[in-house]
């Protein structure tokens, strides 16, 4: 296949040949690329395509997300989505999904509030996009990798699969991920 | 207007030495801001500015967001040291003015369907303002727009032209602006010759806009390639990686014919 590089405006194909595809647009019979990339013509599926070399982040179903709680319902918890693994770029679209108590932990949830807390850390991954953001946190990785005392909103270290209060001596249950207090620098800053 | 400088003299050269139809000289730099999803900063004669762009991101506030479609809003800031007296720091009517036109200009080319609740939010700065500054800008916040990857028809290129001294000329430069006739600033997309934005200040005749009209028409084309020059240099990295593929390929299919033979 020919690697080509071009530009947003540019004419890359005509619509007797190709079927305009993700990056393009098609106007009076041509298809023209709507960001700059490499142009891809798939010649098995006569599709033109265009691969932006910064696309917008968009959340697809099984990105491993970074999120915050904001809000914790007796069936779900709120979550705002702050970052995506593996990528520095600013989250595109619907940031505001829920993660149900179904969903929280491999184990039996009986009170949300014994899995997460408001302004927790939460490693989570995208199981829906469409009609709602839903998230999950049901393996080992994932859960809270970083929890605040509820009493000071301190940051609490990793006891077993409790998260433990330095300063006020308490011990406080949560769903903890493998991987707690460790997620730093994912954004290389 | 106590003494007007002679703008263009008997032979069509202007103040800085340059013909009619002949733009200052222009470089852009993609990606230069490290923190924002796509920038640019570029340099023409003597203006300097930077843009900056974020988003497609979610709309705040929320009730300026509309439900099909994303918004495009340009914020246009002169820098208090940008012009020989100090600018008093702020938005002002003009910069609010500059910042409606921009957003609507862009809001013509980006495919703003594709993010629907989003705002694409572009911040320009003017370093330094030396006549001709809002094409400057939107010629900036279009290889911005490219590097952040946000879809549009084409880039938009920025050019301004004017009269001075009876001469319609391109381009205009901070004594043609304050002491010449008329400015025409516009902003054009290069390949199909449309035009998303066009201000005048002064008069001119029909004759006249139509000559300063090709002229600007022409003078988008040159801007058009420094747009993509940079875009160019600022993924080098991968271009050169895609080229080099495309040889290995070439290669590869060379050996595969030799083999056949």
């Amino acid at each position: 296949m020919k690697a080509k590089v071009v530009f947003p405006g540019q004419r890359v194909a005509v619509v007797e040949e190709y079927i305009p595809g993700e990056g393009t647009y098609e106007i009076g019979g041509d298809i023209y690329a709507s960001q700059m990339g490499e142009l891809n013509l798939d010649p098995q599926e006569r599709v033109a395509r265009v691969r932006g070399f910064n696309p917008p982040l968009e959340l697809k179903v099984g990105d491993i997300v970074l999120a915050s709680v904001k809000d914790s319902r007796p069936s779900m918890v709120i979550v705002d989505v702050e970052a995506v693994e593996g990528n520095e770029r600013a989250v595109t679209g619907r940031t505001e999904g829920t993660i149900h108590i179904s969903k929280i932990s491999d184990q039996y949830t009986e009170d949300v509030k014994r899995e997460m807390r408001i302004a927790d850390l939460v490693r989570a991954r995208v199981v829906q996009v469409k009609p709602s953001l839903q998230l999950t946190t049901n393996e080992p990785p994932l859960g809270v990798v970083r929890g605040l005392c509820t009493r000071d909103r301190r940051p609490m270290v990793k006891q077993g699969r409790q998260l433990y209060c330095e300063s006020c001596e308490r011990t406080e249950p949560r769903k903890v991920s493998t991987v707690y207090d460790s997620v730093v620098g994912w954004r290389k800053d | 207007m106590a003494e007007t400088p002679k703008l263009i003299d008997s032979k069509g050269k202007r103040l800085d030495g340059r013909k009619a139809n002949e733009l200052r000289p222009l470089t852009i730099e993609a990606g230069t801001l490290k923190r924002a999803d796509g920038s640019a900063y570029l340099e023409w004669g003597n203006n300097k500015v930077m843009a900056a762009v974020y988003g497609p991101r979610e709309c705040h506030p929320r009730h300026m967001a509309h439900p099909a479609r994303a918004l495009v809003r340009v914020t246009y800031n002169m820098a208090s040291f940008s012009v020989g007296d100090r600018k008093r720091p702020g938005p002002d009517r003009r910069s609010t003015e500059i910042s409606k036109v921009t957003s609507e200009a862009f809001a013509s080319v980006v495919f703003l369907e594709q993010f629907p609740r989003s705002s694409i939010d572009v911040f320009v700065e003017i370093l330094q303002a030396d006549a001709g500054t809002r094409v400057a800008a939107l010629t900036a916040v279009a290889v911005a727009l490219a590097d952040a990857g946000i879809p549009m028809k084409s880039l938009l290129a920025g050019v301004a032209f004017g009269k001075i001294g009876g001469t319609v000329v391109l381009d205009l430069g901070k004594d043609e602006d304050n002491y010449g006739e008329a400015d025409v600033p516009l902003a054009i997309i290069p390949r199909t010759e449309e035009i998303v934005l066009l201000q005048m200040d002064g008069d001119l005749t029909a004759k006249e806009f139509q000559k300063g009209m090709k002229m600007a028409i022409a003078a988008a084309k040159e801007i058009y390639e420094v747009q993509k020059d940079a875009l160019k240099r600022r993924y080098a990295v991968s271009v050169e990686a895609l080229e080099a593929e495309e040889g290995a390929e070439e290669e590869l299919k060379e050996e595969t014919v030799e083999e056949e033979a």
